[in-house]
């Protein structure tokens, strides 16, 4: 969702001054008509993310609403220092960029694939956590970020511009396809997944019932409240996260449903989470899903009842 | 901002270093050896280099100073109080729970410190942005930032040394305590860092010498120059637990409680050198 947030911050850079841009000597393109109109607020501080954390944590410090921008995994987790006493300590006002979280990078190796970084960047106090689910959401999180809060934000995007055919309410949190939030089961998954959500919907059958679909984009503060809403309107709930288990999504939820949600209303529940292990094998992103065990045939299964977990 | 003659100099430095004895001592422990070390920095710039307004921490036009070596904190207390931004022997809260002065520089707690630092390699980094910041913004005020030169082991400084020179500032000056030491050892027996000189030119600083204790030196050496065309290192020599002879250059008193004994020799030994120097 490079393009996305490029635009969105085209648009706001527009009409406030404050805001800066500022790479890891990555996005070839991305930000080419950013850099036409606003040359001297695009930096490109070259392949030093702790370098670059840190020199923006002293803009926002005079004032500036700096975007920091790199791969997630060298920004996470090289950065982590910076990012937990320069950014999050100091309370400063600007925004941490991970672009290809997950295994979005697919094919380019382990190295860059990023399954941690929502649940590292969850352990640090004050910071905010989202990973917006469309194109269209990117824009919202950028006007959040600026807007309604004086916080940092960690948000994770993938590289690619993922098409959501269906309508989404906005929850604040989280987002779903409004016609099936009253069905028997559904699948909450982590904001990135949802256009794979949605194509997992749509190869079912006419006779069989789609279960309903959220995905959550606020990792943090976690939407503790609206979790236990959404459990206790559904028998049957299946997690799928693009991450691994320790500190992921699954195990907020689980934590919510024992903590939150009367024992008589606990839904089945059901984990899919990355397998954790680095991922050698040449791939593309949705065959690393499937190899990490996010199987579409088998989550399927569990959501229309043909099998439990 | 005020100018310090010779002998008042000398007189600041030495009560200074008994606060920071008799802190340590009554707060259980501190970073003595490099709190010893990084004094006449501090009260150089305190007490004549750097323009600030002590009831008004947040003045726009006030130079900037980011104390990345945060664990020499004691010497940072110590110049604050004496220049009118601690409340009158808040040093003796050192420590002490629900106090503002914890063992690293905090800046939650303290207006005039303007960042949080304990973990090194941090202040560097931050210094080159706000510096940048204030370029941006065209606003004539310098920062700077003082580093040890153990610090000087972090990477990250040398990549934000990297990101100072392109970015061309010469509203920049980085000091570095320089005492040759670090926690357990001298620095050249543990990872050494010399020649710091060559180093910082090769990255594109200019790079001044001076004796980190000579007061009339530093306040001379340290004001940046109008015409400073690149940012700047000054490295300052230095001895770590200068003024205690029991401590100078020993490694147990990188962070040490003195006993009453050891602090009240210390003080005898300050006192005659404060005689003999008066």
């Amino acid at each position: 969702m490079r393009k996305s947030l490029a635009e969105a911050l085209l648009a706001r850079a527009r009409t406030d001054e404050r805001i800066l841009l500022i790479v890891g000597d990555i996005g070839f393109g991305v930000f080419d008509e950013f850099r036409r109109q606003f040359p001297k607020r695009f930096l490109n501080t070259g392949i030093a993310e702790q370098a670059m954390v840190g020199f923006a944590s002293g803009l926002a410090k005079e004032g500036y609403r700096p975007i920091v921008y790199t791969i997630a995994p060298f920004l996470i987790g090289r950065a982590y220092d910076q990012v937990r006493v320069d950014v999050a300590m100091h309370s400063r006002h600007m925004l941490l960029v991970g672009v290809g979280g997950g295994v979005s990078y697919g094919k380019l190796g382990p190295t860059h694939h990023s399954l941690d970084d929502l649940a590292l960047a969850s352990l640090i106090p004050d910071l905010r956590v989202c990973n917006p689910s469309s194109p269209a959401r990117v824009s919202v999180w950028i006007d959040r970020w600026l807007d309604n809060s004086v916080s940092p934000m960690f948000m994770r995007i993938g590289r690619d511009e993922p098409h959501v055919s269906q309508t989404i309410v906005d929850d604040g949190a989280i987002v779903g396809f409004p016609r099936q939030q009253n069905a028997a089961t559904a699948l909450l998954v982590s904001g990135s997944l949802l256009t794979w959500a949605q194509g997992l919907v749509e190869s079912l059958s006419h006779d069989e019932v789609p279960p309903a679909v959220y995905a959550v984009e606020e990792i943090e503060p976690f939407p503790h409240r609206r979790i236990a809403e959404l459990l206790q309107g559904h028998k049957r709930v299946v997690v799928a996260e693009e991450a691994y288990a320790t500190g992921g999504l699954f195990s907020r939820v689980a934590s919510v449903a024992l903590s939150q949600v009367p024992r008589d209303s606990l839904p089945e529940l059901y984990s899919y989470s990355m397998e954790k292990r680095f991922y050698f094998e040449v791939a593309d992103a949705s065959s690393l899903l499937r190899a990490g065990g996010l199987t579409s045939d088998s989550i399927l299964d569990v959501l229309l009842g043909r099998r439990n977990g | 901002m005020t100018e310090l003659d010779g002998q008042e100099a000398t007189q600041i430095a030495t009560a200074l270093r008994r606060r920071i004895l008799e802190t340590a001592h009554n707060g259980g422990g501190g970073h003595i050896g490099g709190s010893l070390s990084v004094l006449e920095i501090l009260i150089a710039l305190y007490g004549s280099v750097m323009k600030y307004r002590r009831n008004e921490p947040d003045w726009e036009y006030r130079d900037r100073l980011i104390f990345s070596k945060g664990h020499s904190v004691l010497a940072l207390y110590a110049c604050l109080e004496r220049w009118g931004m601690l409340r009158p022997s808040e040093l003796n809260e050192y420590l002490v729970d629900g106090s503002r002065l914890p063992g690293h520089s905090e800046h939650v707690h303290i207006p005039h410190i303007e960042v949080t630092t304990g973990s090194l390699g941090h202040g560097l980094g931050i210094a080159v942005g706000a510096a940048f910041a204030l370029q941006l913004r065209g606003i004539d005020a310098h920062t700077f930032v003082i580093v040890g030169d153990g610090e000087c082991n972090e990477g990250s400084n040398w990549e934000s040394c990297m990101l100072a020179n392109q970015l061309q500032l010469r509203n920049l000056t980085v000091i570095v305590d320089n005492n040759g030491m670090e926690s357990l050892d001298k620095t050249e027996n543990i990872l050494s860092v010399e020649p710091l000189t060559d180093k910082f030119r090769s990255f594109g600083f200019a790079v001044d010498v001076v004796d980190g204790h000579n007061l009339g030196e530093l306040v001379e050496r340290l004001p940046p120059s109008q015409d400073q065309e690149q940012p700047r290192a000054v490295i300052a020599k230095t001895i770590k637990g200068k003024g205690v002879s029991f401590a100078e250059g020993v490694p147990m008193w990188h962070f040490r409680q003195p006993t009453s004994r050891e602090l009240a020799e210390a003080l005898t030994e300050l006192d005659a050198d404060a005689q003999i120097s008066g």
